[in-house]
């Protein structure tokens, strides 16, 4: 090798050899290829049952319609094969209702609940149940270890419960006014967690406890460990703070490293014990050259990231997510030049961060909130876009590069995933009189 | 590729696909093949990729992408052939002594390459194979595997930065590394 710092041309030449390759497998190709049914976009033929979802009374009469259309069509072409959906498109059973976790409550299938290039198996429920209490809107959805579901609304705690009956209300938190309630977790051994504007609290299932009361808290992570990390302060020269809770003991430090001018908006804790925080500046300012809006701790010392991938630009933290090892981010990117705001979503494997950048369409949503599935699914929901976009739940799938939405028309506000998978979101206002409750599987 | 086969195909039609498998395939494995090193995983990469393209195929919006459109598959089916060949086969470390100064004469810079680029993750190879193989820009690589030009570009970066230092190991007589498809 005459020149090993620059092997660029040698690695051109190397690449381009001539391969030891037979094309004989054209024929099985073809083999697998008749025996493999394509993937249509999601139509409604198995129309769930109507009437009980007023919101998509419709979509069972556009289903069939569309059923008729598209058979028409396939006859004119000449296609063999007809759409492939009956045994996928079964609307029944359900994941969740069979799950003792939730008790009493009926899933409606929602026919046109996928809005498009959804896979065979994707199918969207409304949840009812036969009595409401008065839940008020719902800010915050987390899944305990029974699959059972929690919901804080207005300055309650609830917990899907008895047959039919949402709630009863677990206790009062003392939370004070709707919207103060920033997030909510539940432990392993049943505790919810939940941070607001004025501190920390948990609940046993009797009892309330205060772990922090000194500063507001915008986000909290259950780590691997089972200790409980949660940030606030921030902004207007507030110091940043982190507070973890580790059985009785409590204790806090000052992310020093991030600029007492923004909002701290995530926590997140990886595997390796890493505690990670990203923040926002007020009104989408970017931060000042050389600052950074994502900070990670070893346990011993803060550092600010900026990591290559990011190119020049600065990215603002809306959500982060620890997940089977790698930490996912939700990520506003702010071009320095004029260039405007653009989603995306950061994956970081443990040494780098991989960028997949929203397509044009979702461009345009408002992003909140960040959950991965189990099937390595990134879920999100958007709302409240400027020009017109829609809201709905954004699925990504990372392998194929495809995004997905569901119920576009409805503006969510919460989101989680069940044990099972289930994803669960609710719209603004909540689940109450004028709000429902989703179930996504896919 | 031309449209109307596409289109084609879109609507169902197995005998306008086999066509484009047809003219496709290989130029696909030779893709393959250059990320896996391998004809048999290039081959089973190959023929998973085009099968997930058929079944995908009425979802792709411009037919006229079709070709960038099948390459992230391509990279995807190798991932997924790199993760079974790494279960099926587990890590060995490779009896052969390290490279002398001595020898380094009679070793070809392709072998050193090729030793090197198999070092890589399937991540890191993709990216060169996309970019020094089929010659595509940095643009097009990052479109073509979904992510933005700064992760590409710091991608490509990394697996340039990791090739040579893996050659200057292996020249130096440096502790080998294990075989098969690192992650």
């Amino acid at each position: 090798m005459n020149d090993m710092h620059d092997i660029t041309s040698e690695l051109r030449d190397w690449i381009k050899e001539p391969s030891p390759l037979r094309e004989d497998g054209v024929e099985r190709v073809a083999r697998l290829v008749h025996d493999t049914p394509q993937q249509r976009g999601w139509l409604p033929i198995a129309a769930g049952r109507s009437g009980r979802v007023p919101t998509f009374a419709g979509g069972a009469v556009v289903g069939a319609v569309m059923v008729v259309l598209v058979g028409l069509l396939l006859a004119l072409i000449g296609t063999p094969e007809p759409v492939s959906a009956p045994a996928a498109m079964s609307p029944s059973p359900s994941p969740i209702s069979d799950t003792p976790a939730w008790p009493g409550v009926s899933l409606e299938f929602v026919p046109d609940g996928c809005s498009d290039a959804c896979a065979t198996d994707d199918r969207v429920w409304a949840v009812e149940a036969e009595h409401r209490g008065d839940i008020g809107s719902t800010q915050v959805i987390a899944f305990g270890p029974t699959g059972a579901p929690w919901f804080v609304s207005d300055d309650t705690l609830w917990r899907l419960g008895e047959p039919g009956v949402i709630g009863p209300s677990l206790g009062r938190g003392g939370f004070g006014d709707n919207g103060s309630v920033t997030d909510l977790a539940v432990a392993a051994a049943g505790t919810a967690w939940v941070a607001s504007d004025r501190g920390l609290r948990s609940f046993d299932g009797e009892t309330w406890t205060d772990h922090w009361t000194e500063t507001g808290l915008a986000d909290l992570a259950i780590a691997p460990d089972g200790t409980v990390h949660a940030v606030g302060g921030g902004g207007g020269g507030a110091e940043i703070t982190v507070v973890r809770v580790d059985g009785d003991d409590v204790s806090s430090e000052v992310v020093e490293v991030l600029s007492r001018e923004y909002y701290p908006t995530a926590i997140a804790v990886d595997d390796d014990g890493r505690t990670w925080v990203g923040a926002i500046a007020s009104g989408y300012v970017p931060p000042a050259q050389g600052e950074s809006l994502l900070a990670r701790s070893d346990g011993l010392t803060w550092e600010v990231l900026r990591p290559e991938s990011w190119g020049t630009v600065d990215a603002a933290i809306w959500g982060l997510a620890n997940s089977n090892g790698e930490l996912w981010a939700n990520l506003v990117m702010l071009a320095r030049d004029g260039g405007g705001i653009t989603h995306h979503i950061g994956r970081f494997d443990g040494q780098e961060w991989d960028l997949y950048p929203a397509t044009a369409e979702e461009q345009r949503d408002l992003w909140i909130s960040l959950a991965i599935g189990g099937d390595g699914t990134v879920w999100l929901i958007a709302g409240g876009g400027e020009d017109g976009s829609e809201g709905g739940v954004l699925a990504f799938d990372r392998q194929e590069l495809e995004w997905t939405r569901f119920l576009g028309e409805f503006e969510f506000g919460a989101l989680a995933i069940a044990p099972d998978g289930t994803v669960v979101a609710t719209t603004i206002p909540g689940f109450d009189e004028d709000g429902r409750l989703f179930a996504i599987r896919r | 590729m031309d449209t109307v086969l596409v289109v084609r195909a879109q609507e169902g039609d197995e005998a306008a696909f086999a066509e484009i498998t047809a003219t496709i395939y290989g130029h696909l494995q030779q893709i393959a093949y250059r990320v896996l090193r391998d004809p048999q995983l290039a081959q089973d990469a190959t023929q998973r990729a085009l099968v997930r393209i058929w079944q995908k195929l009425p979802r792709l919006r411009d037919p006229s992408r079709f070709d960038a459109w099948c390459y992230r598959f391509v990279v995807n089916a190798c991932a997924d052939e790199a993760r079974q060949a790494r279960r099926a086969l587990p890590q060995t470390f490779s009896d052969v002594e390290p490279i002398t100064p001595d020898e380094m004469g009679r070793i070809a810079d392709h072998d050193l390459l090729e030793r090197a680029f198999e070092q890589l993750s399937v991540d890191h190879r993709a990216v060169i194979v996309l970019h020094h193989y089929l010659d595509l820009t940095l643009e097009s690589t990052a479109e073509t595997l979904g992510i933005s030009v700064g992760t590409a570009k710091s991608r490509l970066n990394r697996a340039m930065t990791r090739l040579r230092a893996t050659m200057h190991a292996d020249a130096a007589g440096g502790a080998r590394a294990p075989e098969g498809v690192a992650r």
